[in-house]
């Protein structure tokens, strides 16, 4: 009895690993495709039948990507980019929210309708003239074009306002005659309590970020403030057919952002779990 | 010097408000005005003239034959939203299973999502080669015989772009529906296998319901970037081959043609369509409380 038991442990086991090992593949296969092809001698790459490992192994694109062309650079610009955004988003959304939630005044609801609207408007309709009014302003290819229109996000100010809205008013008074000013209670009270949401936001705005790839294109014009998305777009566009080129420069794009979010990964599945919960 | 506590205030709400305010009134409210203006005149980039037109930006759009091509593309891509959710609640529901190891496979499951668009939909051009992997596979399992024009074939290449839109927001909307899952309290699973029900049982009646709200975040995200698909189209097939959609024509118009009048005008016809989904989702997810089917 105690032995079919742990049978039939075991083969619902086998089976879910098995699953989950063909979605691996199904999940990383275009990535190790191009890691094939980017080893391969430039007479291999278009053999028929294509071969999965390639021999003899190349390293020739490798040279030639990381010799000529700024990939790490990208990677750099990227970050920055990044970086600027989501502390514009958290420190901005940290703050907008606390008065909307914890503090009363008059036209308070108003405020908090009219920051939360846009939600409900596209990017789309704001691009054209988001480009004339970075024109306008001399920011036109500098990195904080970049970030200035996202900066403000109403997402981020409805989560936090959400989770401000949790925190119990008697923390508030103990805090007041403990002789903490209006600031203080903030900044000593309220916001360590929503750091988790907080979290949540800059996981969102990250990826967000990261992905950008339209307005970086439309306000960048200089190759070497590219950020990672649009510089591989563009050396895609001077490779035109040259796939072992490409494929290189995807893989060695690919590492560090994979170095990368090994390290942080627990941060964004737990972010969306706080995010949810809020 | 001691401020009162009202004056503490009114200083922190202006300290913490001001700044968002004026962004948002520049770079969302300002948009949305002038943006509709635009669409109603010629803008001529380099003086910043605006000439009056009328309904003329219009007009061209509904006679544009890409106007209609791409609207429907557009419309044909919210295909996409449905198979997108399944798939990653079901996935959500795998990998939240207690097996030893899960959290590797969650991690590599969310690698596309990371490594970004523009990545991915390159490495699937080169896949979806004339000449390339998938063609080879499908041939030697003789499931084709010829080989498939995947991005230059009209009838093919649309449903191409979808399915690297599907593969790459799988791992997305996954982490999504797993964090609604592991928020759902265990009791209730656990009084429910008291009460004799069975596993599908429990799907369908605590699992679902609970999950709603994180179905309704899930089905507006993905429908809202379903219709504003844009990197695998500019990627993968350059608008070519009748997969030009809303979101590529726009930029073409105002980016490669500087028909910025148009693009606005069009701009503003793809805000519609947004925010009546936005609706649709919430009138079928029912926030106001009613029941489901």
């Amino acid at each position: 009895m105690k032995s079919s038991l742990r049978k039939k442990r075991i083969i619902s086991l086998t089976i879910k690993y098995i699953i989950l090992i063909l979605l691996v593949f199904f999940f990383l296969f275009p990535f190790l495709w191009a890691l094939s092809t980017s080893l391969k001698t430039a007479t291999d790459v278009f053999k028929w039948p294509p071969e999965w490992i390639p021999k003899p192994i190349s390293f020739e694109s490798y040279k030639y990507v990381l010799s000529e062309l700024p990939i790490f650079k990208y990677f750099i610009n990227s970050m920055i980019i990044t970086i600027l955004g989501v502390l514009f988003n958290v420190v901005l959304s940290s703050m907008a929210a606390y008065p909307l939630a914890r503090l009363e005044f008059k036209g308070r609801n108003l405020i908090f309708f009219l920051i939360i609207l846009p939600m409900m408007v596209p990017m789309q309709s704001t691009l054209i003239v988001n480009f004339i009014t970075i024109l306008h302003l001399n920011l036109f290819n500098s990195y904080i074009s970049v970030v200035l229109p996202t900066a403000v996000s109403s997402f981020g100010i409805f989560l936090m306002r959400q989770n401000y809205l949790s925190i119990p008013r008697e923390l508030e008074d103990s805090a007041k005659i403990d002789g903490c000013n209006e600031f203080q209670i903030w900044s000593k009270i309220a916001f360590p309590l929503v750091k988790p949401a907080a979290g949540a936001l800059a996981i969102f705005s990250f990826v967000a970020y990261w992905n950008s790839f339209l307005w970086p294109l439309i306000v960048l014009k200089d190759p070497n403030k590219y950020p990672i998305q649009v510089g591989i777009a563009y050396l895609n566009n001077m490779f035109a057919q040259n796939y072992r080129h490409i494929c290189a420069s995807l893989i060695i794009a690919v590492i560090p952002i994979l170095i990368f979010f090994f390290f942080t990964q627990r941060y964004f599945i737990e972010g969306y779990q706080g995010a949810l919960k809020g | 010097m001691k401020l009162t506590r009202k004056k503490q205030q009114l200083v922190v709400i202006i300290a913490f408000l001001l700044v968002p305010i004026i962004l948002l009134g520049v770079f969302s409210y300002y948009p949305i005005i002038k943006g509709t203006i635009l669409s109603f005149a010629d803008y001529n980039m380099l003086t910043s003239e605006i000439n009056w037109v009328g309904l003329k930006n219009y007009r061209w759009l509904f006679n544009y034959k890409y106007f209609y091509v791409s609207l429907l593309n557009t419309l044909k891509y919210l295909i996409v939203v449905p198979f997108i959710q399944f798939a990653s609640m079901g996935l959500a529901v795998l990998v939240n299973q207690q097996v030893p190891g899960i959290k590797i496979f969650r991690t590599l499951f969310y690698v596309p999502v990371i490594t970004g668009s523009v990545i991915v939909s390159i490495a699937w051009r080169w896949i979806f080669d004339v000449d390339g992997i998938l063609n080879y596979f499908l041939m030697s399992l003789h499931l084709i015989k010829e080989p498939i024009m995947w991005l230059l074939d009209k009838n093919m290449a649309l449903f191409s772009c979808m399915f690297v839109t599907f593969w790459r927001g799988l791992g997305y909307y996954m982490i999504i529906y797993l964090a609604g899952l592991q928020n759902i309290p265990s009791e209730l699973y656990e009084a429910a296998s008291l009460d004799g029900a069975n596993s599908f049982k429990k799907f369908t009646k605590i699992t679902v319901p609970l999950l709603k709200p994180t179905m309704l975040l899930c089905f507006i995200l993905s429908s809202m970037s379903a219709l504003q698909v844009f990197e695998e189209i500019l990627l993968l097939t350059e608008g070519k081959s009748q997969t030009t959609t809303l979101m590529f024509e726009l930029y073409d118009l105002a980016f490669n043609k500087l028909e910025f009048g148009k693009s606005a005008a069009l701009a503003i016809v793809l805000s519609i369509f947004l925010i009546c989904l936005t609706f649709l989702n919430f009138k079928i997810f029912g926030l106001g409380g009613e029941k489901e089917k």
